[in-house]
């Protein structure tokens, strides 16, 4: 997404500005100067697919983060089968977890319209946090929040399960 | 029995990638804190305002489910614990019981505060570590939920995966 020119990184402005108000949505720089997000936005690539194409490989373990378009989405469970998770719309950001741990998630994704997505390489994330930048580090504290909040939501769903034996009675929602 | 924090820690590998500088930086900021069978280093539901790392011991991480108590994991050197207070500021999620008498260093949120202005180095290797840790933990709710959700609608999977694996 960035242009080097005489040292100075330039990002392509609508670019830019649609990576800023999806990154908004996917709540990814709730505590984000301007510099941190040209600093974000320069580091990713954009990555346009067509209808029916995959979005990632299996082995992938980057972060995307979707600028327009929708994925159909599915979780595949290492028992088999599929469940299907329905249609991502723009803002959702997938594969923090790969990012993270380098191991490919259980996600399937395939486009169903024409998807423009913003790809943060793995390799390219790691030497980024590894810069000391305060941007990177603004990022990793938000990654943290984002994964906190999802374990919290994991935590109260399995205490709810675990409460009730009597799956009739079961309300998780 | 006296443990080397240090040595215990070089030895874990949450920080086996960390400088001799970096971890004795921890050391100077960390208090060490002694604890034994049946101690509560946190409860479920209160504030969260320090977190742990322990050098040695075991420590049940549980929470409670109705009028029961489900362990969800039980943690022993290396782990990190109470993080998530200190990220995302909020009531416990779970509570962590020693089932052994053990050592951990403890950090609160004012020490974690004052690190980031001090040794900013030192505190971003710190959230990275947390960061895995929390990253890590997702990953293993996957697993203890996918245990347990056989009886559920594939509507009921549907929430409970998306919200686990897509950050919105």
């Amino acid at each position: 997404m960035a242009h080097v020119v005489a040292g100075v990184v330039s990002v392509d402005p609508e670019l830019l500005r649609l990576f800023a108000v999806r990154a908004e949505e996917a709540g990814l720089i709730e505590t984000f100067n301007a510099e941190d997000l040209v600093a974000l936005a320069s580091r990713v690539d954009p990555v346009d697919r067509a209808p029916g194409d995959r979005i990632r490989e299996p082995s992938d373990c980057s972060a995307w983060l979707l600028l327009s378009g929708e994925i159909a989405a599915s979780y595949l469970p290492a028992t088999g089968g599929e469940v299907d998770l329905g249609t991502l719309p723009p803002g959702t950001m997938i594969g923090d977890l790969a990012l993270l741990l380098d191991l490919p998630e259980p996600i399937g994704l395939v486009a169903k319209t024409h998807c423009r997505l913003a790809r943060l390489d793995r390799a390219a994330f790691w030497r980024w946090t590894e810069s000391g930048e305060p941007a990177a580090a603004h990022f990793h504290h938000l990654l943290a929040r984002l994964l906190a909040r999802r374990l919290r939501f994991a935590n109260a769903r399995f205490a709810t399960l675990a409460a009730d034996e009597d799956t009739d009675r079961r309300s998780l929602y | 029995m006296t443990v080397n924090a240090g040595q215990v820690l070089r030895s874990l590998p949450t920080f086996a990638e960390w400088s001799t500088e970096a971890i004795n930086g921890l050391l100077l900021r960390a208090r060490k804190v002694r604890f034994f069978a049946g101690d509560v280093l946190f409860r479920e539901g209160e504030p969260g305002n320090s977190l742990f790392v322990v050098l040695e011991g075991q420590i049940a991480i549980t929470l409670r489910a109705g009028e029961n108590t489900v362990t969800l994991s039980e943690e022993g050197p290396g782990a990190i614990l109470g993080e998530m207070a200190l990220i995302d500021p909020g009531p416990r999620s779970a509570s962590a019981t020693a089932v052994t008498s053990g050592t951990t260093l403890g950090l609160s949120a004012a020490e974690l505060a004052a690190l980031q202005s001090e040794d900013p180095a030192l505190a971003s290797a710190l959230l990275r570590a947390f960061t895995r840790t929390l990253a890590g933990r997702v990953r293993d709710a996957d697993t203890r939920i996918a245990a347990v959700s056989a009886e559920w609608t594939r509507e009921q999977s549907a929430v409970v995966w998306r919200t686990l694996w897509l950050a919105s």
